[in-house]
């Protein structure tokens, strides 16, 4: 068995389908990943309300000391204008200038609408079929109804559950990650369309 | 007999080969694992380019530059690494990553390894490089950190490719590689997210408008409606009073400006008449004005400032002359009351006015009671 990695974005990443056709496995299916050329908030930007927007990953490898996801990329711009980034984990707050992330299912309270998704499989899902699930999201970017974003971050590993010692291992089978980002602008917002490019970067280490 | 010689030349030839063939698979069976080894695809500072984004697609506007970090096992000399990107990990043929393409490598930072002084060795290929230095004794265990600038990635979206390792005593990564290892990568599609903000304004009245606990801006959502009542009946001896509240942001250029429209209080025909020139309060003088600033009555405050309090940047709203005076009033229907022209006329966060209607009325005002409807226009000018 070689070095392993299998890593994917997208605007979705599904799952694949079962010998059937019809069913859903629990195993990400990179080669369907949706282009993510052109994700659009929900709805548009305004004062009082929050945008909000999805992109998912998915990520496996057979590293024993761990993958790690960094997020890249500047905010949201148009032109010289900006929307400021969460420097620091934090909810919605409509009417300020906010732009975030996080990899985790939110609540309608937060967004207006439920949005996102914990990571799927769980890792609790692992004692199913001889599988081990360790992705998780970090570093702020795991707290439900709150945001964040700061290029360069890592915003998800394969440390669930990992304990160091002898014959331990951070390896994981795949799992797909839902990113929600989100975006408040102040009623001063000039108008415009606000874009972004972001990158996702795993780094296994073997 | 010419054909038996050839098959034993072929033999010969067979058996050399295999026996070359072992060799090289005893030499690689004998290299050490490399340890603890990773490959990370570098983005510029700001994380707009480079990274795992494919050559392949319209965002890949730069190379990025590839980080290795690994431990080398063996005590030895040391004089060249190879790194060979490959669609593979090990044992079979190392074949390019589509679109990848390594030729233009530059050798890049070494910050924090403890095995130094490598350079580019000419001759690097699309898939090929060769890192070369004096060849020098490093210990057991020295971790090499080595990064590889402009790099061309695969031109594939969700690609994973691999780089094979070998450390070599020769500076030209000829002989016995001493360690070997591999990393694996991928490539991802880059996440373009866009959003319009279009032209906006946020406008309400109502008699009271709260605030948001957090962030201090107000919720026109929290805009009361119905009809307000001064606090006390009007008298001769004393001012009555009552306010209201409306909010206001826009993103407009030019700012906005609120206007004031409706009749004076009125009972049926007749009027307290308006303060038509700003001017404090006279008590037993019929008259009805208004202001938008916190005022003072005696130890009662009536009223309430701009909150948040207007900044000159991103908080800029202002009452106008004439409605900006504590304990002074005024109504002129039709009169600009308010606009976001703190400094200068521009696009501005939400904020809210108070607004305190004042009335005195004479000895000979007559009994009844007395009402108008005011309206407020809000007119961003984009």
């Amino acid at each position: 068995m070689p070095e392993s990695l299998v890593f994917c974005t997208g605007a979705t990443v599904p799952f694949k389908l079962a010998p059937d056709m019809v069913t859903l496995t629990t195993i990400p299916d990179c080669a369907n990943a949706t282009s993510a050329a052109d994700i659009r908030f929900n709805q548009l930007f305004d004062p009082i309300s929050t945008a909000s927007a999805t992109s998912q990953m998915a990520a496996s490898t057979n590293a024993g000391s761990d993958y790690v996801i960094t997020v890249n990329g500047a905010t949201l711009e148009s032109g010289s204008n900006s929307i400021s980034p969460i420097i620091v984990t934090a909810p919605s707050q409509p009417g300020t200038s906010q732009f975030g992330m996080n990899l985790k299912a939110n609540s309608a309270g937060s967004l207006g609408v439920a949005t996102g998704a914990e990571v799927s499989p769980l890792p609790a899902d692992s004692v199913i079929g001889g599988v081990t699930y360790r992705g998780q999201a970090i570093n702020g970017y795991d707290v439900v109804d709150n945001y964040k974003y700061v290029s360069g971050d890592a915003v998800a590993d394969s440390k669930n559950g990992y304990v160091p010692g002898p014959g331990a291992t951070a390896a994981t089978d795949g799992q797909i990650f839902t990113v929600t980002y989100m975006v408040n602008v102040p009623g001063s917002q000039p108008a415009g369309d606000y874009s972004t490019t972001l990158t996702y970067i795993c780094t296994p280490t073997f | 007999m010419r054909s038996v010689r050839a098959r034993g030349v072929i033999l010969l030839a067979l058996l050399l080969s295999t026996s070359a063939i072992s060799v090289l698979k005893a030499a690689n069976v004998s290299a050490d694992q490399i340890q603890t080894r990773s490959l990370t695809l570098l983005t510029s500072t700001d994380g707009s380019t480079g990274g795992s984004t494919p050559s392949g697609v319209a965002t890949y506007l730069a190379n990025p530059n590839h980080q290795f970090k690994f431990t080398l096992p063996t005590a030895g000399t040391v004089g060249s690494i190879k790194f060979e990107y490959c669609t593979v990990a090990v044992q079979e043929a190392c074949v390019a990553p589509t679109g990848m393409n390594a030729a233009a490598a530059t050798y890049g930072s070494d910050t924090g390894s403890s095995v130094t002084g490598f350079s580019i060795l000419a001759g690097a290929t699309a898939n090929s490089v060769i890192i070369t230095r004096t060849a020098a004794a490093i210990a057991a265990n020295s971790n090499v950190v080595t990064t590889l600038n402009n790099v061309q990635n695969p031109s594939v979206a969700n690609y994973t490719f691999f780089v094979r390792i070998s450390s070599y005593a020769s500076t030209n990564a000829t002989g016995t590689a001493i360690d070997t290892g591999s990393v694996a990568a991928s490539t991802s599609n880059p996440i373009i997210l866009s959003g319009i903000m279009p032209e906006s304004l946020i406008f309400c009245t109502g008699e009271t408008i709260d605030l948001d606990p957090t962030t201090f801006l107000p919720l026109c959502s929290t805009a009361t409606a119905g009809m307000i009542e001064f606090t006390t009946l009007f008298s001769t001896t004393a001012t009555a009073f009552a306010t209201s509240q409306m909010a206001a942001s826009t993103n407009a250029g030019g700012g906005y400006t609120i206007t004031v429209t409706g009749s004076t209080l009125m009972n049926g025909t007749t009027p307290i008449p308006n303060i038509a020139v700003a001017k404090t309060p006279s008590v037993g003088v019929s008259e009805f004005g208004m202001n938008l600033v916190r005022n003072q009555v005696a130890t009662t405050p009536v009223g309430g400032d701009i909150t948040p309090v207007s900044d000159a940047d991103e908080f800029r709203a202002q009452a106008l002359t004439g409605y900006d005076t504590p304990d002074t009033y005024k109504y002129v229907s039709g009169d600009s009351v308010a606009d976001s022209g703190n400094t200068a006329l521009g696009p501005t966060n939400s904020q809210r006015y108070t607004s305190t209607y004042m009335v005195n009325v004479a000895g000979n005002q007559l009994a009844g009671t007395y009402s108008t409807t005011l309206t407020y226009i809000c007119t961003p000018t984009f």
